[in-house]
């Protein structure tokens, strides 16, 4: 699953370290870089091509650095670090606000909005558990205990595309062993129980 | 949190309960009122050294002083593995296995029930076979390689090959499928088994024994991998120049 990624432009030391602490506490989210310097943002939005980049208010001084920012807008959103609410300059730029002076939990509930609103992350989840039709298939003759080379040879494929429906399908489950998919094919009705 | 000889064995366990059934494998049953580490070592001959590296190695996942672990006598870390194996075979695997034939009683019940318990006699079967040839291959060469490396034991032609292959390397890769097939059930429950109706709880346990199990199992293998096994390929290797075989 790809991770949300965040920049840091913000020139007190402890809040850079502060912030970067507080968003990898988030599930799923993750810092990619950190500066002081007001010349390299530039640089590492285009390197990094980060989902958020928080910055420091004081770094919009001059109309230089907001228009070339605003060029970055459709891929990266630009997050306000200020003190404590109040209304902003710079609205048209920023798509949200951290308060830096609220407490815990408001921080990292901001954090996690920003995060939960990056919408690709839940389809890809949902997406990558769901067996395909020919997975099912190559999984009931796992289960019924036939070899690579017999399900190839049953199914008319290669024991090289038998070995990687293997490898999806023990991915898309979190079950290893044979035994394990065999239980997992039992309880899906893919093949039924012998009671014996 | 580091504990030191003089913290009381009553907060250690109030720190983490599981640490109980390690205590258990020196000697040191509950009820030992205020009496610190250092007190029980002590009155019941226990190395306090090795006894407080153990506790800590278990209550904290990054501590793990490989170096200061190896200076400890292979005898004494074998003692401490066999009687950890003893204890998967005489109780916690019965344990688990008692609970998982609770569920058999109900009707609705018995599909899940027949596939959990075979496949837990499966994982039994392999756990076993691998508890047993350590006990008799792995623990015996160590403890032989120990004797022969102090001058306790001759070299001998039978022992001299076994030592040039460094035997002791090949048991290194082992673990691995015993610990797969663990996972593997744990997923199962977690992701497949549904419980019938009113169910829960036998299900929950079977899966916390599980967690507890395998918590065990890494801290033993670890103990395995990071202090027995090098420590006996660095006597393997002090032995062959010793004797100017290389």
């Amino acid at each position: 699953m790809s991770k949300i990624t965040f920049l840091i432009v913000e020139s007190s030391y402890l809040l850079r370290r502060g912030l970067s602490f507080a968003i990898e506490e988030i599930r799923g989210a993750q810092v990619v870089n950190e500066t002081d310097d007001a010349a390299k943002i530039i640089k590492l939005i285009k390197k990094h091509k980060p989902n958020y980049c928080l910055i420091n208010q004081k770094f919009l001084h001059n109309k230089l650095i907001i228009s070339s920012l605003q060029k970055f807008k459709k891929s990266t959103q630009f997050i306000g670090i200020c003190l404590e609410q109040q209304t902003s300059l710079y609205g048209f730029l920023f798509s949200e606000f951290i308060y830096v002076n609220s407490d815990r939990n408001t921080i990292l509930q901001s954090i996690k909005k920003l995060v939960d609103k990056i919408p690709n992350r839940k389809q890809e989840r949902s997406k990558s558990s769901e067996l395909t039709k020919r997975e099912k298939t190559v999984l009931k003759e796992i289960a019924l205990g036939l070899t690579n080379k017999e399900i190839a040879e049953k199914l008319f494929i290669s024991t090289h595309t038998v070995v990687t429906h293997r490898k999806n399908i023990t991915k898309k489950l979190g079950i290893n062993t044979v035994s394990g998919l065999t239980v997992y094919a039992v309880i899906h009705k893919l093949i039924q129980l012998n009671y014996t | 949190m580091l504990i030191s000889k003089d913290v009381k064995m009553a907060d250690v366990i109030h720190e983490n309960y599981l640490l109980v059934s390690v205590i258990n494998r020196f000697g040191i049953s509950l009820g030992f009122a205020d009496q610190s580490i250092e007190e029980l070592c002590q009155t019941r001959n226990i190395n306090l050294d090795f006894f407080l590296e153990i506790l800590n190695t278990f209550l904290n996942q990054d501590y793990f002083p490989e170096l200061q672990l190896q200076t400890f006598s292979i005898q004494l870390i074998v003692s401490y593995l066999r009687k950890t194996h003893s204890y998967y075979l005489r109780e916690k695997i019965p344990q688990i296995a008692q609970q998982i034939e609770k569920i058999s009683s109900k009707n609705e019940n018995q599909e899940n029930y027949i596939l959990l318990k075979n496949f837990f006699s499966e994982y039994i079967s392999e756990l076993t076979n691998h508890i047993q040839h350590e006990e008799k291959n792995i623990y015996p060469y160590a403890l032989e390689i120990e004797q022969i490396f102090h001058n306790q034991k001759e070299l001998t032609e039978k022992n001299l090959p076994r030592i040039k292959e460094h035997t002791i390397k090949s048991y290194a890769l082992e673990h691995s499928d015993i610990e797969i097939k663990l996972l593997d059930l744990k997923n199962i429950i977690i992701k497949y088994l549904p419980p019938p109706v009113g169910e829960n709880n036998s299900y929950n346990s079977i899966l916390f024994e599980l967690f507890k199990l395998e918590n065990d199992l890494n801290d033993h293998s670890r103990i395995e991998e990071k202090v027995m096994i090098p420590k006996v390929y660095a006597m393997e290797k002090e032995i062959l120049k010793r004797y100017n075989i290389i």
